[in-house]
């Protein structure tokens, strides 16, 4: 269950490896209006069903002032697929334009109480949580979504508005703990 | 006949993936001469005795019935990829996908059996 409530402030995070050898922490999105931190990684079904939405989504909502970043939480011992170095070659063949970043010792998945992947959390101006869950309703087929819950929060957040439905069940993949 | 159903809750298409074979199976005429039985993976344990490879896993006559078998991970939560004719990457095989392998490799095994239609049950 997540640890973050909606309305509560943005869980800061410090020095995650990226994809493109940069290392980020939160304080550098700040000029960004709105900004969606998912979880992620690469092996999962769930993921790779939705993530060329994903890429779709930060093309048209960059110039609004939306900004996606991903972070792969999960054990690559259990789940190779996932080491970094698999991180960076899943992102460029699958031309990701949003940071995805390493979270090695899975401290932001445990202080967000994330679950799942893909499992996103959206942050408003004053970075405090005003959606947390799905992208949308149908991993299956991008045709038959009814529900674009990302996009529908967003789009209220830039009119100035609350979202309507402001928390979803997150469907994907468990995150990958390590062994204690 | 008996099909074997492998999941774990862990993953949110599990009750997807069972809906989808029964109802095909009965779009088939099949429903009455294959049983489905649910088998829970609960545990790592059971994940590494079965070969699981993850949710959804459907097994008949001790083969998958979408042949390539990926790889089991000992992971009673890992979830199942399964690749659509469209190419594109699914938790849940598609209804088509359900539809040719129960026609490709359900279909004749129930014959064999003569359990099929057109046949008697013995």
């Amino acid at each position: 269950m997540a640890r973050i409530a909606i309305g509560e402030a943005m869980i800061p995070f410090e020095n995650l490896p990226g994809v493109d050898g940069r290392s980020y922490s939160s304080g550098d999105f700040s000029s960004s209006p709105l900004l969606a931190l998912f979880f992620s990684c690469n092996h999962c079904p769930y993921v790779q069903a939705w993530e060329g939405r994903f890429v779709q989504f930060q093309k048209e909502y960059a110039d609004r002032g939306v900004q996606l970043v991903a972070i792969n939480s999960n054990d690559d011992t259990a789940y190779p697929e996932d080491s970094f170095e698999a991180m960076v070659a899943r992102a460029k063949e699958k031309g990701f334009n949003f940071p995805y970043l390493r979270d090695a010792d899975q401290s932001v998945a445990r202080a967000y109480g994330a679950e799942r992947t893909p499992e996103f959390f959206l942050f408003d101006r004053e970075r405090r949580l005003i959606y947390h869950g799905a992208f949308d309703d149908n991993y299956e087929d991008p045709e038959k979504v009814r529900h674009p819950w990302l996009k529908m929060a967003v789009e209220a957040a830039l009119a100035g508005r609350e979202p309507e439905v402001k928390e979803t069940p997150p469907v994907g993949c468990t995150i990958k703990w390590k062994r204690r | 006949m008996l099909v074997e159903y492998l999941y774990s809750p862990s993953c949110p298409s599990w009750k997807e993936g069972l809906t989808r074979l029964l109802e095909v199976l009965e779009e088939e005429g099949l429903k009455d001469h294959v049983e489905v039985r649910r088998v829970l993976v609960p545990d790592e344990e059971t994940a590494a005795r079965l070969r699981f490879p993850g949710t959804p896993t459907y097994r008949a006559l001790g083969e998958d019935l979408f042949g390539d078998t990926p790889a089991d991970r000992g992971d009673h939560e890992a979830c199942r990829a399964y690749i659509t004719p469209e190419g594109r990457v699914s938790p849940i095989p598609s209804r088509a996908m359900l539809k040719g392998a129960v026609r490709s490799r359900l279909r004749p095994a129930v014959q064999d059996l003569g359990e099929g239609q057109g046949t008697e049950r013995r």
